[in-house]
This record gives structure tokens, sequence and C-alpha cells, in this order.
């Protein structure tokens, strides 16, 4: 009886359920609601035998032409008529059946009136993710989108160099160039690609550009022709993908891939060690965190750390400070410092001194390292050469010259890379060993991009970029320099201004047998370390992490928006 | 009451207003170049390439026609769409605040429940073991910082013991719909959850201790105990309701993060939830969504400062609106 009491009391007037089973149900209701269900959650998510969980730092923002895009994300779900090895930097034929040739006459070349004409053939069969067939028209669609005025594609130089694209049947892409353009023969997804016309052509024609760039079709409904598609996007934190069945290179062995976006590189860390994640991209695993795993992961068998030197780091002097015009004065500031001594601090016995803007892996590089001159450590000859350009010790102990200027300067890096900060400790010591003062003043990324810092500094500056020679052009051709007119946009940072070097990075940007290309690194290269427009320090390394079982991983050789590690997800398998 | 609030909410228009414009002011003053990370991989970038964004973006108009456009978007409940993303900024927001609520609703709920009943413990049991430990504990906690905390905590539950999942929201290969994906889910909610109840325990219990400690000494109480009321009475019926008032005003202004999220440990833990959001729209520069959260914040912050004043009136009968 008081039992029955009891629970009348705990019943709420009116109503049939007491007061504690409704709490249960409220409970059991809003974890079913807030838990993240959902029907499209279900068809992503189904068990797959092989899946593999990759974990980014990049969010992935979009997968088209515009906005911020990543490499790494566009490869896996699409593919352009050629793709490039990363190992190899061999381009390979993709979505293409074989690339043009001057031979086979699909690749011809007006010297005189400086335009080519190029010959695509697709692949037969080629699908979209949707299963709607992949044609020249698609091609053809893909630049009148990235040609439009309206449309905020970044990058437009191929695009613009095109004046004419034929296709006189779906399986041919007849391209004519306005230009001489040595990447013809090659037309990646990063340069210009197909759109799926069927799906995009009634919002393109409807003129409203800024409706159409903003299409969840840029990313959340993307239909790519990549080994994988897109099976749900989570506002740029996750993405999940499925094997493309119809892929033109066969299809991908592994059924399901998740990209996470990890921004913690020490999050990163704990899960390979805890075994959630099967690859680590770039930068997703901080060096230090490389090392640890290293040492407790891989040595137990677990995976692999691969360390590739992809990108290049350098120590510009500002273009505008008179004290850096005489190029003794630069040799003696790399003379003066040991980056041997320097690297294997900050690298942990990884050899990546650099002493050229040129990859490795490139056939000229050896040629071009025994034609260029190379700067020793040498303390003494960096002091000789101070004294025959004028530098005299002061009565601190700081260099001064006739006109009464002290060597002191600011020196700057990008406050948030650890190594860069290193490096410019060591480099300030060893700078001051020879009478030179650097006042150091670091600034976040944001900063140094503003519009009052971007592409200059008053002394010294550390930076890194992408090591390719297709690059050449945008980092060192006079007509780069940044300037108040061009609103400090290029890239030519040093202000390497020489007629001779520009004549030869024009004919290396020209049409070139790979032999003559060859010729032209090496003589690019003797220029360069004879000019010194920066003073090469090291090649930065890269650190992917491989789960033990996933193969088929090849880390990329030079960094560079055309190289990316994601290039042959097709062939990457688990066992 | 109701002509006191109808008031506070006509005064909150001009003051959200005076908000707007200084965060749009503040976000626009910040250093950087809004189209930077768009274009910092791209070599190939020519100056008239640069200057065609920028007017396609619209950031070559004078900063107020921007904060007009931005203003009114907002007022039609339509800020525009993300420029990192592309898609409608309250598409990106909803998910974001979602997951955020969860996250921060549970470690309120449990932190300050936690946090309230060690403060009452500490205040009733003054000078006794337990209130040494207890405030002892305290100050540790309140000197550790969260990210810290929270990859401690990854370390010894995520990789030492393998109970608990890194980060993220739901494992990969866990079948949605099913227990297995509410459970995973779950455990995907404990730690951060847990860093952040810490963290509302440290703010919390230190204030009800000494907001009970002062109810405990009033004369009403010993007033109550010599009437023959049980300890549990005095405190449990008596004491608590006027020892929370001056907890109600730290809980009120700790509740914009139930809405803003944590950026630390969504960051550190890898939650999609408002505070990462907030973060890497303003590292991307992505300032619609940037300056949307913010005024969500800022709506929220105005909102429960103006429940607080009528929950006084509800806790404590001396507090009356006049109109």
């Amino acid at each position: 009886m008081a039992k029955d009491q009891n629970k009348s009391k705990s019943r709420m007037p009116g109503s049939v359920i007491s007061r504690r089973q409704f709490i249960k149900l409220a409970t059991v209701t809003a974890t079913a609601g807030a838990a993240p269900w959902s029907s499209a959650r279900i068809f992503a998510a189904q068990p797959a035998r092989k899946r593999v969980v990759i974990h980014g730092e990049r969010q992935v923002t979009s997968l088209g032409y515009h906005n911020r895009r990543e490499t790494e994300h566009v490869s896996m779900v699409d593919a352009g008529l050629v793709g490039q090895n990363p190992v190899t930097l061999e381009r390979v034929p993709v979505l293409a059946e074989e690339l043009p040739s001057v031979k086979r006459g699909t690749w011809k070349i007006d010297m005189q009136k400086k335009t080519m004409m190029t010959v695509y053939k697709l692949r037969p069969n080629l699908r979209w993710h949707d299963g709607k067939p992949y044609t020249s028209k698609d091609f053809e669609f893909g630049w009148q989108i990235a040609k439009h005025p309206e449309f905020p594609m970044p990058d437009r130089l191929v695009p613009d160099l095109i004046s004419q694209i034929e296709t006189p049947d779906d399986r041919t892409i007849v391209i004519y160039w306005n230009d001489l353009y040595n990447e013809a023969y090659a037309i990646q997804y990063t340069h210009v690609r197909a759109f799926p016309r069927h799906l995009l052509l009634d919002a393109f024609s409807a003129g409203d550009m800024k409706a159409f760039a903003n299409l969840p079709f840029w990313n959340k409904n993307f239909v790519g022709a990549g080994p994988y598609r897109v099976a749900e996007w989570d506002a740029g934190t996750r993405l999940e993908l499925e094997a493309f069945n119809d892929f033109a290179l066969g299809r991908p062995k592994i059924e399901r891939m998740t990209y996470k976006t990890v921004e913690d590189t020490n999050t990163n860390l704990a899960a390979v060690l805890a075994g959630e994640a099967d690859l680590c991209m770039r930068s997703t695993v901080s060096f230090d965190g490389a090392m640890i795993l290293r040492e407790q992961w891989e040595k137990a068998g677990k995976g692999k750390v691969l360390i590739s030197p992809a990108s290049w780091t350098w120590l510009s002097l500002s273009r505008d400070n008179t004290i850096f015009s005489d190029v003794r004065v630069r040799r003696a500031l790399l003379h003066a410092i040991d980056r041997e001594a320097m690297v294997q601090n900050i690298f942990r016995g990884e050899k990546v001194v650099s002493d050229l803007p040129l990859s490795r892996v490139r056939k000229s590089y050896k040629k071009a390292l025994a034609a260029s001159t190379v700067y020793k450590y040498d303390p003494e000859r960096a002091k000789i050469l101070l004294a025959e350009a004028g530098w005299k010790s002061g009565p601190d102990g700081v260099l001064t010259n006739a006109k009464g200027e002290r060597m002191e300067f600011e020196f700057r890096v990008t406050a948030e890379r650890r190594d860069h900060e290193q490096a410019q400790a060591i480099i300030a010591d060893y700078w001051k060993r020879i009478g030179v003062r650097t006042n150091i003043k670091n600034m976040p990324n944001r900063l140094l991009n503003s519009a009052d810092n971007r592409n200059r500094w008053p002394g010294a500056y550390i930076g890194s970029h992408n090591v390719t020679v297709e690059e050449w052009q945008e980092r060192f051709h006079t007509k780069n320099i940044p300037t108040a007119e061009n609103k400090y946009a290029p890239e030519n940072v040093s202000g390497w201004n020489d007629s001779k070097k520009d004549a030869v990075l024009d004919e290396l940007n020209s049409i070139v047998s790979p032999a003559r290309s060859e010729q032209l690194q090496i003589e690019f290269c003797k220029m360069f370390s004879a000019a010194l427009p920066h003073l090469p320090l090291n090649y930065s390394p890269e650190v992917l992490v491989v789960k033990k079982g996933l193969t088929g991983i090849t880390p990329r050789q030079e960094s560079g928006g055309q190289n990316s590690s994601s290039w042959n997800t097709h062939q990457w398998d688990k066992v | 009451m109701l002509l006191y609030v109808t008031r506070r909410l006509l005064q909150l228009v001009p003051l959200l207003l005076v908000i707007s414009a200084l965060i749009f002011g503040l976000l626009y003053a910040m250093p950087g170049d809004p189209l930077y990370r768009m274009l910092q991989d791209i070599p190939h970038l020519r100056p008239e390439d640069y200057e065609r964004l920028r007017k396609l973006y619209g950031f070559d108009d004078p900063v107020y026609v921007q904060y007009w456009k931005w203003l009114w978007q907002l007022l039609l409940l339509n800020p525009g769409y993300s420029r990192e993303y592309g898609q409608p900024v309250f598409d990106i927001i909803w998910p974001a605040l979602k997951n955020t609520l969860i996250l921060t609703l549970l470690a309120v709920a449990i932190g300050k429940t936690i946090a309230i009943l060690l403060g009452i413990f500490s205040a009733v049991r003054q000078y006794s073991v337990g209130d040494y430990l207890m405030t002892g504990m305290t100050f540790i906690a309140y000197s550790i910082p969260a990210f810290w905390l929270g990859l401690m905590l990854i370390i010894v539950f995520s990789v030492k013991l393998g109970w608990l999942p890194t980060s993220g929201l739901n494992s990969p290969e866990v079948v949605p719909g099913s227990w297995e994906a509410s459970i995973d889910w779950i455990k995907h909610l404990v730690l951060p959850v847990a860093v952040l109840a810490i963290s509302e325990i440290i703010q919390v219990q230190r204030f009800m201790r000494s907001s009970m400690l002062e109810v405990l000494r009033q004369d009403y109480l010993t007033t109550a105990r010599a009437k023959g009321l049980s300890e549990g009475m005095v405190v449990g019926r008596h004491a608590l309701k006027n020892a929370l008032i001056p907890v109600v005003t730290i809980i009120a202004v700790t509740m914009p993060r139930v809405v803003g999220g944590s950026t630390v440990v969504e960051t550190v833990f890898a939650y999609p939830g408002m505070g990462r959001l907030l973060y890497t729209s303003i590292m991307g520069n992505d300032y619609v969504v940037a300056m949307t959260v913010v005024m969500i914040i800022a709506v929220t912050v105005v909102a429960f400062n103006l429940l607080a004043d009528i929950v006084y009136g509800w806790l404590d009968p001396r507090i009356r609106y006049q109109s």
C-alpha cells in the first residue's frame, strides 16, 4: 500500500507515466536525437572489408577549382587527363590514353607564331561517379568555367594560354594554345579539368557565378572521375569516401577511406600510437613527433615513418637593404653558417642540407651541384670577404663600413614554424661570432602576409617554398619581383635581377628537349650559386606516417601543386 | 516584470548594433590578407588574378559598405556563404552549434552539479581533511592548462589503456543507427566532457563554498536549528537557495561558453564544434562565418545576463523589478 502511494506520488499529475519513467524516456530520446545518426551516415559508414583512416591537418574545404583546395584531397576524388608520379616526377596518362607527342603528331608546335596544338584521346568508357559518361565536352566545359571572368578561379595561367578547344567526338580533345607552354603535353587537374556538364550546365548557363561558385556540388555533392567518390562531407572535418568501380585505372583495392581533419599534431601523434590512424598525411605529425614514433612505434614494427626532403628552406636578405647588395657580403654570411651542424641539430641526423633550389631527385642534380659554388662553413673566409667588402669590426665588436653603417638588421621568421625559429637562433649566434648583430622580430603567418609585410622584410628572413623547376620562373624571374605596383604579389622575393638568368628561365619555360632542359637547369644553378639571391639552408623534411599493413604509399620527393602522395590511391592496399 | 523584461529587450537592440560594429571593426582590422590562405600554394598567381579575386569577393568595397552588406544579410537571417566552404553560413554553423551544445551542456551540468555539491561539502565540513583535500585539488586543477590536461587524458585513456578514442565524434567503422554507434559516440564525448567539466568544477566550487559559509552564519539558520530542524534540512532547504544567488551570476557569466564552445578543447580533441569553427574561420580569414559565430556568442552573453537578472528575482524575494 505504502509502495503504491509512493508510486502515485512520483507520478506527474494527469500523467500516465511516473516522473522516473519520464526522465528515463527523456534521456533515451535525447541521446537518440543527439547521437550523430542520419540516413547519409548509414550509407557512408557501412562496415567495409578494407578501410583506411587518414589523418590530415588541412580541412577539406573545396574539391573544385576555387576556394582553398588541397591537392591531396582532390587526387582522391578526381583525376586529370594526366597525373604525376611524385617520386620519379614522370607524367603519366590517367584519363587520357597517352601523352601528346611531337613524334606522333599529337603535339604540333609553331615556334615562329608561338602557337601550339595538342590532341588528347580519352580512354574508352570513362564514367563520372554518378555513372554518366565522361566525354570530351565535359573537359571543354571545365575550361569554360575556369575562363569565366566572374568565376573565382585563382590560378588562370593555363586556361588563359588555351585559345580554343575542339571536341570532334566524345573521346577527342583538341587544344589550341595561344603561346608556347612546355607542360602542354601533360595537362593535369591542377591546370584544367573536366566537370560534369549534365549536373552543372544549367547553373552555369544561368549566369549567376556567385551562386554557381557556392553550389554544394563543389564539396558536399561532388561528382568527379577519381578513384573514390564522396559518400559524405562533414563541413571540412571529415570526408567519407567509397571506392569507384569504374575508375579509369581500375577499381581501388581499398573499399572505403575516411579522411579526418585533426589540426593538433600531438593528438595525431596519440592517434598513431593508439592505432586509430592508418596514415598521417604531410604536416600532420611534427618532425619531433616523427622522431618519437621512430623510437616507440616503428622499432616495435607497428608501421613506417617516411621522411622526404620535399620543400626548400632558404634565408633571404632584403632586396631593399643596401648592406646586402654586395655579393661578397651574402657569400660571407653563408660561409659563416655551419649548416651541417645546424641541420644535424634540428633534424637529428636527417641529411638535408641544400646548396641549390633543385631537388636531389632531379636528373640534373649531380651535374648542377658539381658546376655550382658550394659555400662550406668557413668563418675565417667569411671575415675576409666582409673585410674586402669594406666591413671592419667596430668598438662594440659589430662590423661597420666607411659610411658608418652597422652590420645590424632585423631577423624574421614565421612565429609558428618551430624549425625556422630553431634555425634562426643558431644562425644569429653564428653571425654574432663574425660581428653581425641581428634583432629578432618574428610574426605569425597572417601578419607576415598582411599588406604591410607581404613578400618584403627589412633584414633577413627564413622562408620555405616548393623546390620544383617548373616554379623557377615565378620564384626567380625579374618580371616577378614584388613591387608596390603589383601589390607585392609576385614571388621573386630576393629581387634577383639579371637578364642572363632571365634568358635561361625563358628558354627553360619554352619548348626544349629534355637534354637541353637539363643543361639549362645546370646553367641556372651555377648562376644561382654565384649570385646567391637566397642563402640556401636545407630541404624541409615532410613526414608521412604509415601503419603496418598499408601498402603502396609513395612519399612525394618534391613539394608543389602537382605532387601529391595520394596520386595513386587506387593502388593502395591493406593487408 | 513584463514591462521590465520588455524594456531590457529594447535596450538590447542598440547594444547589439554597437557590438556588431565592434566585432566587424575588430575582425576587419585584424592583420592579414583575407585571400592569403586561398592563394598561398599558388605560385602562378598574377597581380591581375589577385585584383580580380578581391573584386569578386567584395574586398575592394569601402569598410562601411562591407559592414552594411553583412549586417543587412544577418538581419535577414541569411548571412551569406562561407568563403572557405562555399556553403551557407548557417549550414556550417548549425551542426557545429549542435555538437558544442551537447558537449558543453553535459560538461556544465556535470561540472556545476559536482562543484555545488563539493562546495556545500567543503562549507559544511569547513577545515576538515576533506575540505583541505578539496581546496588543494581545486588549486592543482586550476593551474593545469586545458590543452595539457586533454593530452594527458588522451595518453592515459587512449594510448596506454586503449579505452577511449583520441578524437572526433565517431569511429568510421561503426554502423550508424546501432546501439554500438551510441556507445561509440558517448565514448568520444567522455574525454572532452571530462576536461571541460573539471574546469567548470574549479570555477564554481570555491564560490559555492564561500557563499554557503556566509549563509550558514546567518541568524535565520540558527533559528531553524533551534527549532529542531535536522542539519540536512537546514542546509538543503534553507541555506542552499540563498547560497546559490552569487553562484547564479557565475553560472550566467560562463553560459556563453555553452554556445561558443571551447576552442582549445575542441581543437585538441578534433571535436567539430563552435570553438573549433571560430578558430578555423578566423585563421582562414572566413570573416562571414567568424562574425556570425561571434555575434551568436554576443547575443548569448546579453541574453544570459538578462536571464540572470530575472532568476535573481525568483531566488531572492527581496529583489523586485520596478517598471
